[in-house]
């Protein structure tokens, strides 16, 4: 009983389970507890915007309110950065906003899972945000769009060091965007594991320690308050870059 | 470490993009239109306002326009209407010469005081006359 949460290593929350095994033609799409929250999250976004939107009134009550200034903040990131032109990509950037924010507060509550602390699934959304930026660069400008390796008024010998140097930060700028969000999840989690393991075991441990066990838990409320405010900052900046790359691609600096 | 498992990479990547898809097309059929509505409304209601408060201040403004010009058309043809008569007077002291503002000023003075004494209809009504027999009695 006492054993019951008991785990032995602050990394094991990020494990994932296999819920209901599924295996189509010898490949392995279960529904793990990632999809599921995947699933959580989906049903939540669907559910609040259905409620704000039912009797939707000129003057807005609280919630319309919520999701009304929530979009003109995605859309002045877009218009700040893209300019007229990029009306066309409000609804997907203001798709990415919502699920990595939504995400990121769902993986806040104690024992859920926070999907955005999983390599394979920021490297997958940053690699195809990327794709498709270069595809949507090579459909306006042609073959004219790798002149984005080359600035302006470079003298003619740098000229190779020069395309070597902008087009690997070109290609890191996929692994950046991927990592910054994976590693600012994970490492926020895995610290209010392990000081939240220093209380409980601080008050098992009994004597003079079992008094003192609440100044961690003093110091994981005020990590609890900064990693709220990085879940919301870091998917804030993982739109605002999406949409500067894009902005780089369609004006070619 | 749990995330580096290379078994998990097919159910996430699989999910990912199905759940992804299709909240981007709810996003866009329904959600958006219902959001933008509301916004672009309160857009339309300022915008029809403007234009209801320039319509009625250009309304406003020509028919101020209009009564300045007849009050000063009314006022030139009052103005005419004295000044004309100052001309005479002015041209009858020109032709008797009298270019001295002293005695101008005396004439003036003595016209206008012999009129209020004798050609005003208040004063004249005010006095009452008896017949002589009654005054010498007193």
């Amino acid at each position: 009983m006492l054993n019951l949460n008991f785990v032995s290593s602050p990394l094991e929350q990020f494990e994932i389970v296999t819920l209901i095994p599924i295996i189509f033609k010898n490949l392995n799409i279960s529904i793990t507890n990632s999809s599921l929250y995947m699933i959580i999250i989906f049903v939540v976004i669907t559910f609040f915007s259905n409620l704000s939107l039912f009797k939707n009134s000129l003057i807005p009550n609280y919630l319309q309110f919520i999701k009304e200034s929530f979009f003109n903040l995605t859309s002045n990131i877009v218009k700040d950065n893209l300019g007229s032109k990029g009306e066309i990509y409000v609804p997907f950037i203001f798709t990415l906003h919502l699920f990595l924010f939504t995400g990121n507060l769902i993986g806040m509550v104690p024992y859920s899972f926070t999907i955005t602390s999983h390599i394979i699934f920021t490297f997958s959304l940053a690699l195809s945000i990327f794709i498709g930026i270069n595809i949507i660069g090579l459909k306006t400008h042609g073959l004219n769009f790798f002149s984005l390796f080359l600035p302006k008024g470079v003298p003619l010998f740098i000229v190779p060091l020069l395309i070597t140097i902008e087009f690997l930060s070109y290609i890191v700028k996929v692994f950046t965007l991927s990592i910054r969000l994976f590693a600012n999840m994970t490492s926020g989690h895995t610290l209010l594991k392990i000081i939240a393991g220093f209380s409980w075991t601080m008050l098992k441990a009994g004597g003079l320690l079992a008094i003192l066990h609440v100044v961690p838990l003093i110091l994981l409320l005020a990590l609890i308050g900064l990693e709220l405010a990085i879940a919301i900052l870091q998917a804030y900046v993982f739109t605002l870059l999406s949409c500067i790359y894009l902005n780089d691609v369609l004006d070619l600096h | 470490m749990p995330q580096l498992d290379f078994i998990i990479i097919l159910p996430q990547i699989f999910w990912f993009f199905l759940i992804f898809i299709s909240l981007y097309l709810y996003v866009l059929h329904y959600f958006l239109p219902k959001l933008i509505f509301s916004l672009k409304f309160r857009k339309l209601v300022v915008k029809k306002n403007n234009l209801e408060i320039l319509k009625l201040n250009s309304a406003f403004i020509k028919q101020k326009k209009l009564l300045n010009s007849k009050l000063i058309y009314d006022l030139k043809s009052f103005k005419s209407c004295f000044f004309f008569n100052l001309k005479k007077i002015n041209n009858i002291f020109i032709k008797q010469k009298y270019s001295n503002p002293e005695i101008l000023n005396k004439k003036v003075l003595s016209f206008i005081v012999n009129t209020n004494l004798f050609c005003s209809k208040q004063i004249l009504n005010a006095i009452t006359i008896l017949p002589s027999h009654l005054n010498s009695q007193k």
